[in-house]
């Protein structure tokens, strides 16, 4: 028996679902898929090059959560940062929040080092776990930042009020400044002072984005798609809440 | 390759769909399925903080024996307040006097120490995001000029227009803003979501295509 109020939501989530797997089929097929330029994740190449150019590490965090989508999107833009990083030979500085996404990273990152043939570079003492205490990550993150001198500072996830603690802190080294979040009340500072901001959705494209997969890139249609019939969905409410009638406000909680 | 790809993609099918069946339907089984599977989370992050203190403990141990004197001593620090800290929690239990007072008189002004240094990062980040670059730099002044000043005396003494002008700011341009910002992130998170459950997307599964 389906639970109250979430009937046209699962409905919803069906039509997503189909429209997802279609475009990943017309993908499959070979049918190219435009997509937008997101200039944050274009910049993570001129980042890393940085980095290689100052010969100055290159630090990446991944927010204050679990596993969450926002966690699964910064997984997909460390390994591609890691194998750049490997690539190179810049020393490349994970820090974590989480003791559970804290071996998965350690296992992305050297996963990506032994994928570029360089697993004698690959550092275990670069991917730390500082504390699941708020303010005492950052003050590790801060510690790290201004001791190591990074050149780059990568933080793409969910973030909180330490936020603004390590984008000040990356200004002051002087570090390139990339970071990417769907935290609203964190993304005003994040675009004051990084270089570059990922705004909320353009995080979860970086899978697709930066992997050029053709089954990824059709999930971003999708995704495109179910934003615009989104959209549809409130101005055509609006205009009914205006004229008085609640139909499609009922339909929704049904 | 079974256990390193198809078995983690397998098991992340199995747990998501029955969280996500358990969501949309009502049925005991699905509901004692998903709430297992809830318990079961919280004893893999047991054993992760176990790891993570592992990691903690090799990396500043490593450190101490270094050369740098600095980082030495910041490292034995960590390590004896760590070592102090648990040996208290488990002789006297996260509870007792000993443990609240060092939780209350050192580690919550360290912390609020550590918070503070936002009031000061505000104003400097301000100072940049203010300065008139362009015809966008100079509506976010205006705007955040009208919202500063209506959330200040002086606002409401020019008159009432003003916390007016920035409840209107507030309420209309600002959650409009959020809120669109909101459903794309929504969006973007249910695609990823799937893309996980399916096993389209990989990147956790560490260096494995």
């Amino acid at each position: 028996m389906l639970r109250a109020g979430r009937s046209t939501m699962l409905i919803l989530l069906l039509a997503y679902v189909i429209a997802i797997f279609y475009y990943v089929t017309t993908a499959k097929k070979g049918k190219s898929l435009g997509i937008r330029r997101v200039a944050g994740l274009d910049a993570l190449d001129e980042a890393i090059g940085r980095a290689t150019e100052m010969g100055r590490p290159i630090h990446y965090t991944m927010g204050l959560q679990d596993f969450e989508a926002q966690t699964f999107a910064s997984f997909e833009i460390l390994r591609y940062t890691a194998a750049q990083a490997a690539k190179r030979d810049v020393p490349l500085i994970v820090t974590n929040f989480r003791p559970a996404v804290h071996p998965v990273t350690e296992e992305i990152v050297r996963g990506a080092f032994m994928g570029e043939g360089k697993l004698e570079s690959y550092k275990p003492d670069n991917v730390r776990y500082l504390s699941e205490s708020q303010l005492a990550y950052a003050t590790g993150v801060v510690g790290i930042l201004e001791r190591e001198n990074v050149a780059a500072n990568l933080m793409f996830g969910p973030f909180y009020a330490e936020s603004l603690i390590f984008a000040e802190t990356g200004q002051k080294v002087g570090a390139i400044q990339i970071a990417g979040t769907t935290m609203t009340a964190q993304l005003p500072f994040f675009v004051a002072v990084c270089d570059y901001t990922l705004i909320g959705e353009e995080l979860f494209a970086a899978g697709g984005y930066l992997s050029k997969q053709p089954v990824l890139l059709g999930t971003l249609m999708a995704q495109d798609l179910s934003k615009m019939a989104a959209l549809l969905l409130v101005i055509v409410g609006v205009i009914m809440r205006t004229a008085g009638n609640d139909w499609l406000f009922k339909l929704l909680a049904k | 390759m079974f256990w390193k790809l198809s078995a983690p993609v397998l098991l992340t099918f199995i747990a998501g769909s029955i969280v996500l069946f358990n969501f949309f339907v009502k049925m005991p089984l699905a509901e004692s399925l998903a709430g297992e599977m809830l318990r079961w989370d919280i004893i893999v992050k047991a054993f992760a903080t176990a790891l993570g203190a592992a990691n903690l403990l090799r990396i500043h141990s490593r450190k101490v024996q270094g050369k740098d004197q600095r980082t030495k001593l910041l490292s034995a620090t960590l390590l004896i307040s760590m070592a102090i800290y648990t040996a208290i929690g488990i002789l006297k239990g996260h509870q007792s006097d000993l443990y609240q007072f060092y939780f209350r008189n050192l580690f919550t002004p360290l912390s609020a120490t550590m918070f503070s240094l936002n009031a000061f990062f505000i104003a400097s980040a301000a100072f940049r995001a203010f300065r008139v670059r362009s015809a966008q730099a100079a509506v976010l002044l205006v705007t955040a000029f009208i919202v500063m000043l209506g959330n200040t005396g002086i606002g409401e003494a020019i008159g009432k227009f003003v916390p007016s002008s920035k409840d209107w700011v507030m309420a209309v341009i600002n959650t409009a803003g959020a809120r669109g910002i909101l459903i794309g992130s929504s969006l973007g998170a249910i695609a990823i979501s799937i893309r996980v459950l399916t096993g389209l997307e990989r990147g956790h599964l560490g260096g494995v295509e």
